[in-house]
Order: structure tokens, then C-alpha cells, then sequence
């Protein structure tokens, strides 16, 4: 199980599960929530599936019933939370504005750069 | 005076053409509800054998739900375009979809090269085009 390069677009899936870290997501409302298409979202969703970050289930629905099969449904594991925390904290270090260290340690008054 | 085996056969004509234009219009909406179903069966051909039943049923599912949540709009043309996204993107990224739940050994094999051959033969008939 390799752990996945946690590019933006991870990043915004995960941020996705994150915002409700107990709730089953289904692939098609993480579309619109996210604004990914397909072909881009399911790949992510694989990746962190074989990474063991997250867990799919299927929905509790009775096939002949519903006329369908029962939807996948994702969950962030334990696991996935923990490093899905960690991933999008160092993310942010990583983009985050210099701007924000120099505030704490603003410029000598006159020095321009 | 008008002649009344015309109105007649007129009002038949008329009954005839506007039935035979509903069936039409039904054949034509039941097809292309499929056709987004046949794109995720052919996505599924890219999957390994082991999660490919798995992924075509989830993925089907999914696809039922979308269209479901159209359905209500009476908008058949939207829902097929809708069901036709969700499917493509899935087959162009099938074999990403693949490797990443595939060993690592098989992962090495995980080029996006949906340009190259295989369904493009399958799918190019009902979408008239490669690009």
C-alpha cells in the first residue's frame, strides 16, 4: 500500500471528507461538490481507496427493489482522517504567504526590500 | 361540399402520424439513456478482471442516481449529455482508476493512453468523432 502524492486536486477531495469526517459520501455529490468531473474524481478516489485512506461501502438498498445496483458509498478511515489532516496541513505551510512569517518580523522602518 | 371519407382518412393520417411520432420520440429517449451505460461497460473492459464486475455495477449505480436526479426535469437531451460526461471521463481514466488499485508491478503500466486504439473503434460510431 503506497501512500499517494497529495497533489491540489487530493488536496480538495480530502478537504471535501474532511468537512464531515463521519458522513459516506457518494462519488457523484463529491462532483458537484468539488466541481471535478468524472475522469478526474474517481482516479483520486481510487488512489486514496488503494492507499487506505479511504473505505467504500455500498449503500442498503435492495437491488430489485430500487431497479439498480446499490451505490458506492466512500468513507475517510481512521487512517485517512490522520493523514488527511496532516497532508493538508503541510500543504498549507508549503503555499502559505511569506508575508505571513514577515508580519511577526516586519522590515526595519525605510527598509523597502 | 366537403367530401367525408376525406376527413375522414385525413383524421386517421393525422391520428397515425402523431402515434408513430411519440414511438419515435420513446425509442429515441430509451436509446440514448443507454448509450452512457454501454460507455461505463466499455470503461470496465480496462479494469482487471478482479474489480471489474465491482466497479461496473458501482459505476452504474452511480449513473442510475444522476440520471434519476435529471429525470425529473423532463430534459431528455440534458440527462443524456450528463450521463455521456460521467461515462467518458470514466473510461478516458479507466486504467488510472486500474493502477492505483492494482500491484505495484502492474501500476508501472499505468499511462494514461486514452487516445490509443481499442475503444475509441468501439465508442467512435455513436459519438461520430475522435476528438
Amino acid at each position: 500500500m503506497s501512500e499517494p502524492r497529495v497533489t491540489v486536486a487530493v488536496a480538495a477531495v480530502l478537504r471535501a471528507f474532511l468537512n464531515e469526517p463521519t458522513e459516506p459520501r457518494y462519488g457523484y455529490d463529491l462532483m458537484r461538490e468539488i466541481g471535478f468531473p468524472s475522469g478526474k474524481l474517481y482516479p483520486i478516489l481510487a488512489r486514496l481507496e488503494g492507499a487506505g485512506w479511504l473505505r467504500r461501502d455500498h449503500e442498503d438498498v435492495d437491488p430489485a427493489v430500487a431497479g439498480r445496483p446499490p451505490r458506492a458509498l466512500y468513507h475517510l478511515t481512521a487512517e485517512g482522517v490522520r493523514m488527511a489532516r496532516y497532508e493538508l496541513a503541510s500543504l498549507y505551510d508549503q503555499i502559505r504567504p511569506r508575508g505571513h512569517a514577515l508580519a511577526k518580523n516586519p522590515l526595519p522602518e525605510g527598509q523597502v526590500s | 361540399m366537403i367530401d367525408r371519407s376525406g376527413i375522414l382518412i385525413g383524421f386517421v393520417v393525422a391520428l397515425l402520424v402523431t402515434i408513430i411520432g411519440d414511438m419515435v420520440s420513446e425509442e429515441v429517449r430509451t436509446r440514448l439513456d443507454r448509450l452512457p451505460h454501454l460507455v461505463i461497460k466499455l470503461a470496465g473492459r480496462r479494469l482487471n478482471d478482479d474489480i471489474r464486475t465491482q466497479f461496473i455495477s458501482d459505476w452504474t449505480a452511480e449513473l442510475g442516481g444522476i440520471i434519476r436526479q435529471h429525470r425529473a426535469s423532463g430534459l431528455p437531451i440534458t440527462r443524456f449529455v450528463i450521463g455521456l460526461r460521467f461515462g467518458w471521463g470514466l473510461l478516458r481514466t479507466a486504467k488510472q482508476t486500474n493502477a492505483a488499485l492494482s500491484r505495484p508491478d502492474e501500476q508501472q503500466d499505468a499511462q494514461n493512453d486514452w487516445s490509443s486504439g481499442d475503444y475509441w473503434e468501439a465508442v467512435g460510431p455513436f459519438l461520430g468523432t475522435r476528438h
